[in-house]
C-alpha cells in the first residue's frame, strides 16, 4: 500500500475530515471512531471518496459511512449529493450493480420458546419454498415481457395484485416499494432475459434470509411503534434487483463512458462514469434505475410473502394468528431525488447512497403513518453469525447526512481470504454451536460469507447512534438462515 | 519472465475484500481476452466438470481496448446468467478494430454435476488497465459476485 496522498483530521467524536484540495469540489466526511478508521484506510475507500468529491455538482461533502470499504467508483457505503441546478451529475457506480439491493424486516407474535423446536423444519421449507443460488429461477409461474414491463412500473403493487402479500405491507416500504418515472423502454433486451425467470429468487453471496430473535430493546417506544418486543420472532429477506438490475447497471456504464465523451466530463476513474442529470443519457438512466428498483421491491414482496407461507405450512394458523406484520423496507444501493435543506433554503437534490440507507426523522411526509412521530425504522443487517440492528432516523440524519446512514458491517476479508481462514473448519457447525441452523446452496458460501470476514457491527452501530445519527431501536440475533 | 510458451499466457485469481478478480496475461491481446475470459468461466463454474457439448458464438464492440474487454467478458456473464449456459472453453475467433467475435463450448447448466462456484453478476472497470509489459500483454479484472 503506498503512503496517504491525503490530509486527515477530526472535526468532532465520530467524524474526520479529508478538506477539499486540488480537484475536489467538496471535502470528505468520514463517520468512524479510531479503530474502525484504521481498518477503512487499509483499502482505498478513502481515496475513491476524495474521487467522488470531484464530481460536478457534488454539494456540502462526499460522505463514507464506518462501514465503508472499497467499491466500484465511489466507495460501499458512501453517499453524495448532486444539485441539478449547479451541473450536477448522476452515476451509475455510485448505485452499484445491484440496484435497490435492501432489507425487509417483518415482525411476528412468535416467541422464540414457539420456534426453536421447530427451527430446522422451518429452514428447511424456507428453503423449499424460496429459490436462492446461483441459476435459482422459476418461483412463480413464468413471466412474459409485458408482465415484467408492469413489474418495472409498479415495483411491490405489483407483487401484492398477483397475491404476494398485503397493501399494508406496501406502506411500511420505503418510496411506497415504487419509485415514480420508470421507464420500461430504457430497459434493453438482454436485462429483460436475465429478468424474466428471477422473480421470486434470493440470489447467492451476502443475500439471505433469516430468522431471528429479538434479544434486546433500547428504546421502548420505538420498538413499541415498529411493532418488536423483546424475546419475539423476526424474519429479515437482504436482495436486490438480482440480474435484471446487474445488467441494467452493466448496460449503462457502458452508455455513460460515451456521456463522458460528449459532455467533456472529466473522472479520475472509469467507473465514475456520469452524465448531467437533466441530460437524455442522466434521465434515461433514472428511468431504467427505476425499473430496477421496482423489480427489486416486487421481489422482496414476492419473497416475503413465500416466506409467509412457508410460516403457515410449518406452524399452522395464518398471517393473524401467527402476528406477522411488516417492519420496513429499505434500499440501500439507489439515487433518490429529494428535498433537502441547503445553506438557506430548500432544494431537490439527487441523493447516491451506495451500502448507505435512507434514515429519515419523526415528522416527515416519507416517514409512514404509524412510525411518524417516531421516525422511520433502518435496518441493519450484520453477518449471519453475530447480530443485525433496527434503528430509527433522526433530524440530526436529515442536518448532516441527507438523512442518511451506514448499511451493515461491511467486509474485512477477500473471499479467498476467507476460504483460506475457513479450510479444514465446518462453518455450518460452528453456527449450529452458537445455535444457529443453516441452509445454503452454494459450496463455497459459507466460508466467503464467515462471521470474521466482516467488520463488528455493533462497532458501526455504535458509531451513528453516538453521532446522533440513527438511534438503536433492538437488536436481533440469528437463529435460522438461508443462503445461495 | 521467461520460459516456454506454457508461460507467456494464462490467468489466475486474486484477492479483492468484497469480490473476486482475475489476473490474465498473453502475447497477443486474442490470447489475452482468452485468458482473461477463462478465468472468468472459472471463478463461475469448475471447468472441468461441464462437458463441451455445444457451440455458443458470442461477439462484443467497444470504442477502446479496456471497454471492448469488459463487453467481452460481459457477454459471457450474460450467457450464464440469462441462458443458463455453462461454459467449459472459450475461444477468440476475430479481434479487429472495436470488435472482438469468439466462440463458447459448454452445455446447459446442471447443478447436480457442475460444481458451480461464484454467481457473477457483472464485470467491473474497478483498476482495469491492459498493460504490455515487454511482448506480454496483461491486465486485472475485477468482477462483482
Amino acid at each position: 500500500m503506498e503512503g496517504k496522498a491525503y490530509e486527515l483530521k477530526q472535526v468532532s467524536p465520530f467524524v474526520y475530515e479529508v478538506p477539499a484540495s486540488g480537484k475536489m469540489n467538496v471535502p470528505v466526511r468520514i463517520y468512524a471512531d479510531a479503530r474502525l478508521l484504521e481498518t477503512i484506510e487499509r483499502d482505498n475507500a478513502i481515496e475513491q471518496a476524495i474521487n467522488v468529491a470531484c464530481l460536478p455538482g457534488i454539494v456540502r461533502a462526499s460522505y463514507a459511512m464506518p462501514d465503508t470499504h472499497w467499491g466500484y467508483g465511489f466507495p460501499i457505503g458512501g453517499v453524495a449529493a448532486f444539485d441539478p441546478e449547479a451541473g450536477g451529475v448522476v452515476s451509475p457506480g455510485g448505485i452499484g450493480f445491484d440496484i435497490n439491493c435492501g432489507v425487509r424486516m417483518i415482525r411476528t407474535g412468535l416467541t422464540e420458546k414457539e420456534v426453536k423446536p421447530r427451527i430446522q423444519e422451518l429452514v428447511n421449507r424456507l428453503f423449499e419454498r424460496v429459490p436462492c443460488g446461483v441459476g435459482a429461477s422459476k418461483a412463480i409461474p413464468k413471466l412474459g415481457e409485458k408482465e415484467l414491463r408492469r413489474v418495472c412500473e409498479q415495483g411491490g403493487a405489483w407483487a401484492v395484485a398477483n397475491g404476494f402479500g398485503l397493501q399494508d405491507d406496501l406502506e411500511r416500504t420505503e418510496a411506497r416499494g415504487a419509485l415514480p418515472g420508470a421507464d420500461p423502454d430504457a430497459i434493453t433486451h438482454k436485462a429483460y432475459t436475465r429478468g424474466l425467470p428471477q422473480v421470486g429468487t434470493l440470489g447467492s453471496g451476502n443475500h439471505f434470509l433469516e430468522v431471528d430473535v429479538v434479544r434486546k430493546v433500547f428504546d421502548e417506544q420505538a420498538a413499541a411503534a415498529f411493532g418488536v418486543s423483546e424475546g419475539l420472532i423476526a424474519i429479515q429477506i437482504h436482495c436486490g434487483s438480482r440480474g435484471f438490475g446487474h445488467q441494467t447497471c452493466t448496460d449503462y456504464l457502458q452508455l455513460m463512458q460515451d456521456a463522458l465523451r460528449k459532455y467533456g466530463i472529466q473522472v479520475p476513474d472509469k467507473q465514475l462514469a456520469c452524465a448531467p442529470l437533466g441530460s437524455p443519457e442522466g434521465k434515461r438512466y433514472l428511468g431504467a434505475m427505476a425499473c430496477a428498483a421496482n423489480y427489486a421491491w416486487a421481489n422482496r414482496q414476492t419473497i416475503s410473502e413465500l416466506t409467509v407461507r412457508a410460516f403457515v405450512d410449518v406452524l399452522g394458523g395464518d398471517r393473524d394468528s401467527l402476528g406477522i406484520r411488516q417492519v420496513y423496507d429499505v434500499c440501500h444501493n439507489i439515487a433518490k431525488f429529494e428535498e433537502h435543506v441547503v445553506g438557506d433554503g430548500k432544494r431537490v437534490l439527487c441523493v447516491h447512497r451506495k451500502g448507505a440507507t435512507r434514515a429519515f426523522p419523526p415528522g416527515h411526509p416519507e416517514t409512514p403513518e404509524p412510525y411518524r412521530a417516531v421516525g422511520q425504522p433502518v435496518l441493519i443487517p450484520g453477518d449471519m453469525g453475530t447480530a443485525s440492528y433496527l434503528l430509527v432516523g433522526t433530524q440530526r440524519a436529515m442536518e448532516e447526512t441527507w438523512g442518511s446512514t451506514c448499511h451493515g458491517a461491511g467486509r474485512v476479508m477477500s473471499r479467498h481470504g476467507a476460504i483460506r481462514q475457513a479450510k479444514g473448519r465446518s462453518i455450518r457447525k460452528e453456527l449450529l454451536a452458537k445455535g444457529i441452523v443453516v441452509r445454503s446452496e452454494g459450496h463455497e458460501t459459507l466460508a466467503e460469507e464467515m462471521p470474521e470476514a466482516y467488520k463488528d457491527v455493533d462497532a458501526v452501530v455504535s458509531v451513528m447512534h453516538e453521532a446522533g445519527i440513527t438511534r438503536k431501536v433492538a437488536r436481533l440475533e440469528p437463529i435460522g438462515v438461508i443462503k445461495g | 519472465m521467461g520460459g516456454g510458451a506454457q508461460e507467456r499466457r494464462g490467468h489466475q485469481p486474486f484477492e479483492h475484500t468484497a469480490d473476486v478478480g482475475v489476473r490474465a496475461w498473453g502475447a497477443s491481446l486474442g490470447e489475452l481476452f482468452e485468458e482473461a475470459a477463462r478465468g472468468l468461466i472459472s471463478l463461475m463454474v469448475a471447468p472441468e466438470t461441464v462437458r463441451p457439448a455445444s457451440v455458443r458464438t458470442v461477439s462484443a464492440e467497444g470504442e477502446e481496448p479496456d471497454e471492448l474487454l469488459v463487453a467481452w467478458l460481459n457477454e459471457i456473464v450474460f450467457a450464464f446468467d440469462a441462458e443458463h449456459f455453462a461454459p467449459a472453453a472459450v475461444r477468440v475467433v476475430r479481434l479487429e478494430g472495436g470488435t472482438v467475435t469468439g466462440e463458447l463450448r459448454g452445455e446447459e447448466l446442471d447443478r447436480a454435476r457442475h460444481e458451480v462456484r461464484h454467481s457473477v453478476k457483472a464485470v467491473t472497470y474497478h483498476g482495469l488497465a491492459i498493460r504490455e509489459a515487454g511482448d506480454i500483454y496483461e491486465v486485472r479484472v475485477i468482477f462483482d459476485v
